[in-house]
């Protein structure tokens, strides 16, 4: 078949199909609608994002583990251990859907793929500081706490968790002597990390008194703990 | 009012409030041209005739998805892109742009509006001759640019890449092309 013909046996089978009406034009409407669930799951996927990054940011702070950063390279080490990389992933995740979707926009493709991801992450981010001023991370701990909340109960649940075996321990001072402590704690979940321990402090430690709550990493010999850093928890942590 | 030789964007409103005449004429305009666009990209299908039909049938489905205040050209080759893209897939002829590392930083924008026409011969004859060894990505933007004769931005907008991509991307192309023609010998 030369070109010409090809051309015309094309648009006639094109006008075939739409008389047919086995090719329908689509409404306004539908395109309308594409675009209205196209912006809603882009919504969705930014608050999404936003929820877990403030979430990140809150479980660090609430398990006292940023003081970890403070203790030098092993404290270094054992942040890196403990930190939340199954919600990085997950923010991530949202992250990379939201800059897929955005692609289908001029706004999206415009520009490059890390100019993109840089906008909403920091959009992502800026929207997560603000999540962390409201109560919201507080009141669905406590009813984790309760084992009022079902389905992410667990995650906050794990702000809690023990974490004996990389040298973290968190309790109240019940007494004191000399450079030795004594650390209770009691989450009420009956687990490895509660009872009472002894703690020597190291010789830089804090100014310290019965019934503060310490947050102390070291190592744990012999029952005693030899703590390389000692910080101050506040009453709700 | 209708002008005598009515222009793309004429004939789209036209076809949007169900006129066939406009959409006759509007597939006469444009099969030839999506026909040579195909052979160049595809090179080796021999499905190209029924891609263009589904193209124009996907153009009719969503006529009304289209902003009679923007150009009909871009808009329609964007829809026979992604037609071409998805045989090529469908071919399993390796990664077309799975990864793309221009598209992940900016690159800077320089449209020389002399190169097409200093260059665009060479590029033609070079292309026609060693077609069958470029990578299709290539092969489509060296097509667009100088046989199809779209600006940066509207190739851009083809792609669904940024502007300085579709530069590096271009450069890249006429790089590999030039490599493909072997050196004269003088021996």
């Amino acid at each position: 078949m030369n070109d010409q013909n090809l051309q015309q046996e094309i648009q006639k089978k094109v006008l075939e199909r739409i008389k047919s009406g086995k090719a329908h034009m689509h409404p306004r409407a539908y395109f309308v609608a594409q675009i209205i669930v196209t912006v809603a799951v882009a919504v969705l996927a930014l608050a999404l994002s936003a929820f877990v990054l403030s979430f990140i940011i809150f479980s660090i702070h609430e398990s006292g583990e940023q003081f970890l950063l403070g203790f030098g390279g092993r404290g270094v080490a054992t942040f890196l251990m403990l930190f939340p990389w199954f919600s990085l992933i997950a923010d991530l995740a949202l992250l990379f859907l939201l800059e897929w979707l955005l692609q289908g926009f001029k706004l999206g493709y415009r520009v490059s793929l890390l100019a993109v991801f840089l906008g909403v992450f920091i959009l992502s981010a800026l929207l997560a500081v603000i999540v962390d001023f409201t109560p919201i991370h507080r009141t669905l701990l406590d009813s984790a706490d309760k084992g009022n909340l079902p389905v992410i109960g667990r995650l906050y649940e794990s702000i809690r968790d023990s974490h004996d075996s990389q040298g973290v321990f968190k309790g109240s001072i019940i007494s004191m002597q000399g450079n030795e402590i004594t650390i209770t704690h009691n989450d009420g979940d009956h687990d490895a990390d509660d009872g009472t321990r002894t703690v020597i402090l190291p010789q830089n430690a804090l100014q310290l008194q019965i019934g503060d709550r310490v947050y102390v990493y070291g190592g744990a010999s012999g029952g005693q703990i030899q703590a390389y850093g000692v910080e101050l928890l506040s009453p709700d942590q | 009012m209708m002008t005598a030789d009515p222009t793309d964007e004429e004939l789209a409103l036209l076809v949007q409030k169900g006129d066939q005449q406009a959409l006759t004429t509007l597939m006469e305009r444009y099969t030839g041209k999506l026909l040579r666009y195909g052979r160049r990209f595809l090179y080796s299908s021999d499905s190209i005739g029924d891609i263009v039909q589904d193209v124009f049938v996907t153009v009719y489905e969503n006529i009304k998805d289209f902003d009679a205040t923007r150009k009909f050209s871009p808009w329609i080759y964007r829809i026979a892109h992604n037609a071409f893209v998805s045989t090529l897939r469908k071919q399993s002829r390796g990664p077309l742009y799975f990864m793309d590392l221009d598209r992940i930083v900016p690159h800077p924008v320089y449209e020389d509006p002399d190169t097409r026409e200093k260059e665009g011969e060479e590029m033609r004859v070079l292309l026609e001759r060693s077609i069958e060894n470029l990578s299709p990505a290539y092969r489509e933007i060296i097509d667009l640019y100088y046989f199809e004769n779209f600006s940066y931005q509207e190739i851009a907008d083809i792609l669904h890449i940024p502007m300085g991509t579709v530069g590096i991307r271009l450069s890249r192309a006429k790089a590999a092309l030039k490599k493909e023609i072997p050196k004269p010998s003088y021996e």
